[in-house]
């Protein structure tokens, strides 16, 4: 693992009227391995659907009129990164999820998708339930998804990332839905791999103490746009464009002064 | 007097298996809580401590297995007629999905207008002014009366649910998560207008959230659920002490970054 994806000149566009709308307008942005990389910005910037022109999964009426994707300088196309180099896990975990199939068809569907099915298939998924600290991993890998909290979801998703052998992986609001506590499990996770597995994050959130606590460069987007990108540190004490302002402000206003100081 | 208070309340639910009789399964045990007219309480935990159903056998929603809710000093079970409407009235909530509480097909003007029909006496003019009224006073234009939901953005439908919450002027909300599924920037401007709200209204708010920094900034006191019962209480979200306080006090979000 490791290495560099890479997203060039990124241009999603819709129609209106029969007139075409840019939603993502020109985006550049570089994702390295063994660190998270944070997308920030307001509810309706095109955070989410830069996440799915990546991979080149678009919803239907949206389209990708330019724009690159590379691992490590060569071109990938949207099939070749899904579920293989690039996983993803998104804000609703139950969602993402076959309501009748148990957690063991999940994975398994995962390891063949990916060509690694075999002999060993079970004790590769409990290894890596194991690894993303679910309890009692022989258990889980006959539960259905509405025998699960979200919390137990999400770390199941984490998981099928990891037996993906993904080297990227997109997070899109992944702790959103979750309580506060088992925020602070799954980011927990996510830190861990980053550095066990030199895992690349691109992680997307609204949430600026998510970004504080995890990630080390900030991309801010607004209306289609990266207005601003930087290191975490200098994102928080000197931003510069009005959007990224808005944010830290709106962030640090949550907290007492003498921890803001 | 409290204007709503939970006492001694017990309820339980049974799972829906046909044919197994499962073991009822306990969200609350022996809760009391009382709020006082114009008075901000929050009510912290984590997901599955039972408190969106104490919400619900607050606002009449669901009935208490055991211990009773009192409304001004008298049992919500045995009103009816005109003091049950007064209830209803006195007394409302703003969910957590704001998409899911409204329907596509009414404008704007319609879903505020919509307590006003079951719950006042006002004819259709006097209605449709006091919903240009309350769209004033969450902010939002008195164009937007026009508009479908679909139309709207996540922030400004909250605004609509909050804005047909105040329709009946209600001495009581009940804000169960109305702010989670927005961005950071929204959050606040909606905690600053329901600030502002209680000011000028002095409505009383019981605020529902797992999120400690936004209780902080709103609520005159806390208290902490865990398993179904009230496990702490105190003025300030620093005073707060049980374990169940401080395992979400340690999830709280850094202030500044702590990357290496």
């Amino acid at each position: 693992m490791g290495g560099m994806l890479t997203i060039e000149g990124l241009r999603l566009a819709t129609r209106r009227h029969g007139a075409p709308i840019e939603l993502v307008r020109g985006l550049d942005l570089s994702v390295p391995a063994g660190q998270v990389t944070a997308l920030v910005g307001a509810s309706g910037c095109g955070k989410s659907l830069t996440c799915l022109g990546i991979q080149d999964c678009l919803p239907p009426g949206v389209t990708r009129i330019a724009g690159r994707v590379a691992v490590d300088g060569q071109v990938k196309s949207g099939l070749e990164l899904r579920g293989r180099l690039v996983a993803t896990i998104l804000q609703n975990p139950r969602s993402a999820f076959n309501p009748v199939l148990s957690m063991r068809a999940h994975a398994l569907e995962t390891l063949k998708a990916t060509g690694r099915q075999g002999p060993d298939s079970d004790k590769r998924i409990l290894a890596a339930f194991a690894e993303v600290g679910l309890d009692e991993p022989a258990r889980v890998l006959e539960l259905y998804p509405f025998q699960m909290s979200g919390g137990m979801l999400q770390r199941v998703m984490i998981a099928l990332a990891l037996l993906s052998e993904a080297s990227f992986l997109i997070a899109d609001e992944p702790t959103t839905d979750l309580d506060l506590v088992l925020q602070a499990h799954v980011l927990d996770l996510i830190e861990r791999l980053v550095a066990t597995r030199v895992l690349g994050v691109l992680l997307i959130t609204h949430d600026m103490g998510v970004v504080a606590r995890t990630a080390r460069t900030v991309a801010v987007m607004e209306a289609g746009q990266i207005v601003e990108r930087g290191d975490v540190r200098d994102i928080f004490s000197t931003p510069r464009h009005a959007a990224t302002k808005a944010l830290v402000a709106a962030h640090l206003a949550l907290y007492p002064e003498e921890q803001v100081a | 007097m409290s204007l709503i208070a939970a006492e001694a309340v017990g309820k339980s639910y049974r799972s829906g298996a046909w044919l197994a009789a499962p073991e009822p399964k306990t969200v609350l045990r022996d809760v009391d809580l009382a709020i006082a007219p114009g008075e901000c309480v929050g009510l912290l935990g984590r997901s599955g401590c039972g408190k969106s159903t104490l919400a619900r056998l607050l606002l009449g929603l669901e009935t208490p297995d055991t211990g009773r809710i009192t409304f001004r000093g008298r049992d919500i079970a045995g009103i009816g007629g005109a003091e049950r409407r007064d209830f209803r009235r006195a007394v409302q909530l703003v969910f957590q999905d704001s998409i899911g509480a409204v329907d596509p097909r009414h404008t704007i003007e319609r879903t505020v207008g919509e307590p006003l029909r079951h719950l006042t006496d006002l004819d259709h003019d006097a209605r449709s002014a006091r919903v240009a009224e309350l769209l004033a006073l969450v902010g939002l234009d008195r164009r937007d009366g026009e508009k479908l939901p679909g139309q709207m953005s996540g922030g400004q439908l909250q605004r609509v649910c909050i804005a047909r919450a105040l329709a009946p002027k209600p001495e009581l909300i009940v804000l169960d998560e109305a702010v989670s599924n927005l961005d950071l920037v929204l959050q606040l401007q909606i905690l600053d207008l329901l600030a502002g709200l209680r000011r000028q209204l002095g409505t009383a708010f019981l605020f529902i959230t797992h999120d400690l920094r936004l209780a902080r900034r709103l609520c005159d006191r806390v208290l902490v659920m865990e398993e179904g019962r009230i496990v702490d209480a105190a003025k300030t979200v620093s005073s707060l002490h049980h374990p169940a306080s401080r395992a979400l006090s340690a999830a709280v979000l850094p202030a500044l970054p702590i990357s290496p």
